[in-house]
């Protein structure tokens, strides 16, 4: 090989390991990207996965410990939306889009209440908005609906004044917002008052929806309590067949 | 405690509590009041400030005086309101008591509610306060439980915060 043609392979190998070099950065770069991209999405409560479960067009999950159920519905989409707040129930304070000052209190409460996070501005807010004003029935395991939407430096009070039902409490706190983490609007929170706890949440696009979603969510607590009960029952040395557990099989008992 | 403040008055709120502070318009018109720096001189008759608080969930339509509330009260709830009167009330006799009253379990009766309701009983007192004239009314839901839920009452009351007119 004469020393043209070494220069030549010379060139052209140390072209290739340029082109190499950059590809590697440009495939870093990207590599990176996505990865921030995937992170900002699961900051926003967004995580994609491919289990192909039902499509029911509404999602919940709960995996904080503090909450009682555990709910997790995918959406057509396969995305699972959740809540950042810290799961445990806060009064909300605020103000009525007529100008006066509210605070709904929710702790330690006998009643169950469904906080509905909703915004003026959002095409699916509208249907629950006219919902609400046309006096739709709250599902039978809810005591009371509040509607909570931004304060109004976020929000016209002008607007929600023609869009509040009558009937229904509406607070305007973006506080409340924070407190609860709420990802996306329309979102539900429902909060159980005996226990002070948040007993479901979710988002959902049409009201028959949130009616499911919390009838799931109450399913959940009765399993939960049923496999606490076994396990109280288990640990006092009371098993399923246990006659005490039976008491028509008892002598004396009527049957 | 939660406050709650519109119009010049602030509140503490317990835990669990809940309350609103809400103009009513005068019938026929008039200019609402939006804070407690309006002037009072005006001779247009002024909104009124509607306070109340409760210990159990409030009812988005009630009365000025809880009606639509009260009839919802459990034996352990309670129920304050505060409606505010005119600055021309603020030297007449019906309100010449001074300063946000504390109450006793003495004063409440059966007979003081709006409306009677079995078991219920209530107060009802006027007074002025920063030159400013209101109305108290406490809804008891059992006359019977009235010696521990009248400290709660009092609790309340002492955290009430009036700004002059």
């Amino acid at each position: 090989m004469d020393t043209r043609a070494a220069t030549i392979v010379i060139v052209v190998v140390s072209a290739l390991a340029v082109v190499v070099v950059i590809l590697t950065v440009l495939v870093l770069g990207l590599l990176r990207s996505h990865g921030e991209m995937l992170r900002a999405f699961n900051e926003l409560g967004v995580t994609f996965g491919h289990d192909g479960a039902d499509t029911s067009g509404a999602t919940t999950s709960l995996p904080d410990p503090q909450r009682r159920a555990t709910t997790t519905v995918p959406h057509a989409s396969e995305r699972v939306i959740e809540s950042s707040g810290d799961g445990s129930v806060h009064d909300i304070s605020g103000t009525t889009p007529r100008g006066g000052s509210l605070v709904v209190g929710l702790a330690n409460r006998n009643e169950r209440t469904l906080l509905a996070f909703l915004t003026s501005g959002c095409t699916t807010c509208k249907g629950f908005w006219d919902a609400f004003r046309n006096d739709a029935a709250l599902p039978r395991s809810v005591d009371r609906l509040v509607i909570v939407t931004r304060s109004n430096d976020e929000e016209s009070p002008a607007a929600l004044a023609n869009m509040a039902p009558e009937r229904h409490a509406v607070v305007m706190s973006s506080d409340a917002w924070n407190d609860y983490g709420i990802p996306v609007s329309p979102y539900f929170v429902l909060v159980d008052g005996p226990t002070n706890t948040i007993e479901g949440e979710g988002a959902a696009s049409t009201w028959t929806q949130v009616g499911s979603l919390l009838s799931r969510a109450e399913a959940d607590v009765e399993a939960e309590n049923e496999r606490r009960i076994d396990a109280d029952l288990t640990a006092a040395g009371i098993t399923p067949d246990d006659p005490t557990l039976y008491p028509h099989d008892l002598p004396g008992a009527s049957s | 405690m939660t406050p709650l403040t519109s119009g010049g008055v602030t509140v503490g709120l317990p835990r669990g509590w809940e309350g609103e502070i809400f103009n009513r318009a005068p019938e026929g018109g008039g200019r609402s009041l939006s804070g407690p720096n309006e002037d009072y001189s005006d001779d247009t008759e002024v909104a009124r400030n509607v306070i109340h608080v409760a210990n159990f969930a409030l009812p988005a339509e009630r009365g000025d005086f809880g009606s639509g509330a009260v009839e919802l009260m459990s034996s352990g709830a309670v129920m304050v309101i505060l409606f505010e009167h005119g600055p021309e009330s603020v030297d007449t006799p019906l309100f010449a008591r001074s300063g946000v009253p504390q109450l006793t379990a003495d004063e409440f009766h059966p007979q003081q509610m709006q409306r009677t309701l079995q078991g219920q009983s209530g107060r009802q007192i006027f007074f002025n306060t920063a030159g400013r004239a209101f109305c108290l009314y406490v809804v008891l839901g059992s006359h019977r439980q009235r010696e521990v839920l009248v400290p709660l009452v009092n609790e309340v009351l002492a955290s009430l915060d009036i700004e002059p007119a």
